[in-house]
């Protein structure tokens, strides 16, 4: 079937510039085509003999044909000739099949034939669509980040509120040089430097440890290169950044609450608490 | 011969209801035991196939034209479609001009039993 080709138009879609594939198949569509017309035209002389009575059987063609026969030299028919073919064809095929346990679909939907269709594919949407680099966990910064970013900013500014109202930081009066106070306490957050002056050499306690500190922290990225998200797979990091704060955290609270006078060691809930804003 | 010899067209529907045949079904009820095939994951929708069958009998289709089908996964299926293959196999030749045109090599010719 179709081996031979429509070299016209084979040729002229060569030279359209078409694939040779394209032009092949479009070619034997055509030669086929062709071929089939000149059928039609000597068809309809032996159309006619066929008895309309004789009952359909065999493959479709054939009823086919028996129904086109009452249609005479049509060709194309109206539809309203087509749905009369259909009925005539649907009728035909009650009495052929009627009653027939375990027929499969709603046959004979057209003209005397099994209108079983086959269902080729379904093509699922992914089939057409080409994904270009991988999906990603990702969100836009607005609203997703702003948004929180806001309830925050409106949370830290109530509580700062509260806190302005509720908590007394009054400026003293002028420093008198010959006055010292005792404790001569720094700012909270130096306070856990000032803690380790007490154990340590000023040179150890105020350069050493803190510089050994910060550059660790700046070598942090270097340093631990794991690329994962999950705490799970950053345990070392860490306990390693737990112990850091931990450690400072408890420099600042002895610094602030249990250093009283002389920088002695004081219970804040024995002899009160020897810490200011 | 089929139904464009004669200057007709094959008609479609959009009740169709889907069943699962078996092999030896459709071997009975169609003519020749060649069919064929449409690999989904590889079809582009460009319908080569439907404008080069000389016979009008392959169809890239609405998934609207399953009206039912036999189990609730087939329907889902059909409905999250992007398209539906029918063919015709009555009118059909296998002359497989459709295979022969498909860019994307989707299309197959095969036999029932594979």
């Amino acid at each position: 079937m179709a081996e031979e080709i429509d070299q016209q138009v084979y040729d002229d879609l060569i030279a359209q510039g078409k694939s040779e594939r394209v032009a092949t198949a479009k070619a034997k569509a055509a030669a086929v085509r062709q071929q089939k017309q000149q059928q039609a035209a000597e068809e309809p002389a032996q159309q006619a003999q066929p008895a309309a009575s004789s009952p359909p059987a065999g493959d479709g063609g054939q009823a086919g044909g028996q129904a086109a026969a009452t249609m005479a030299e049509a060709g194309v028919m109206t539809p309203e000739q087509r749905q009369e073919r259909v009925r005539q064809a649907l009728q035909a095929k009650q009495g052929e099949t009627g009653g027939q346990a375990g027929e499969k679909a709603p046959s004979a939907k057209f003209a005397g034939q099994e209108h079983t269709h086959r269902l080729l594919a379904m093509v699922p949407p992914s089939g057409i669509q080409q994904i270009r680099g991988k999906q990603e966990d990702k969100v836009y910064t607005w609203p997703h980040l702003i948004s929180s970013e806001f309830i925050a900013l409106m949370a830290v500014t109530a509580g700062l509120t509260v806190m302005a109202v509720f908590v007394n930081a009054p400026l003293l009066a002028l420093a008198n040089p010959t006055n010292t106070p005792n404790p001569s306490k720094a700012p909270w957050y130096f306070m856990g430097l000032q803690e380790l002056l007490l154990y340590f050499h000023p040179m150890v306690a105020g350069v050493t440890i803190p510089t050994v500190m910060l550059v660790g922290l700046a070598a942090v990225p270097y340093v631990d290169r794991n690329p994962s998200r999950r705490p799970e797979n950053r345990k070392t990091i860490i306990v390693a950044f737990t112990v850091f704060m931990v450690f400072w955290a408890v420099l600042v609270m002895v610094g602030s609450f249990f250093r009283g006078p002389g920088l002695n060691w004081v219970w804040p809930w024995v002899d009160g608490l020897w810490f200011a804003l | 011969m089929g139904l464009t010899d004669k200057g007709l067209h094959p008609e479609i529907f959009d009740d169709y209801r889907i069943e699962t045949v078996d092999a030896q079904w459709l071997q009975e009820r169609v003519k020749p035991k060649r069919h064929i095939g449409l690999t989904p994951e590889l079809c582009i929708l460009c319908r080569a196939c439907e404008d080069v069958c000389p016979w009008e009998c392959i169809w890239m289709m609405s998934p609207e034209i399953v009206a039912d089908a036999e189990s609730a996964e087939v329907e889902t299926l059909a409905e999250t479609a992007a398209a539906v293959f029918v063919i015709d196999d009555n009118e059909c030749t296998r002359c497989a001009i459709c295979v022969e045109r498909c860019p994307s090599d989707a299309l197959w010719l095969g036999r029932v039993a594979n």
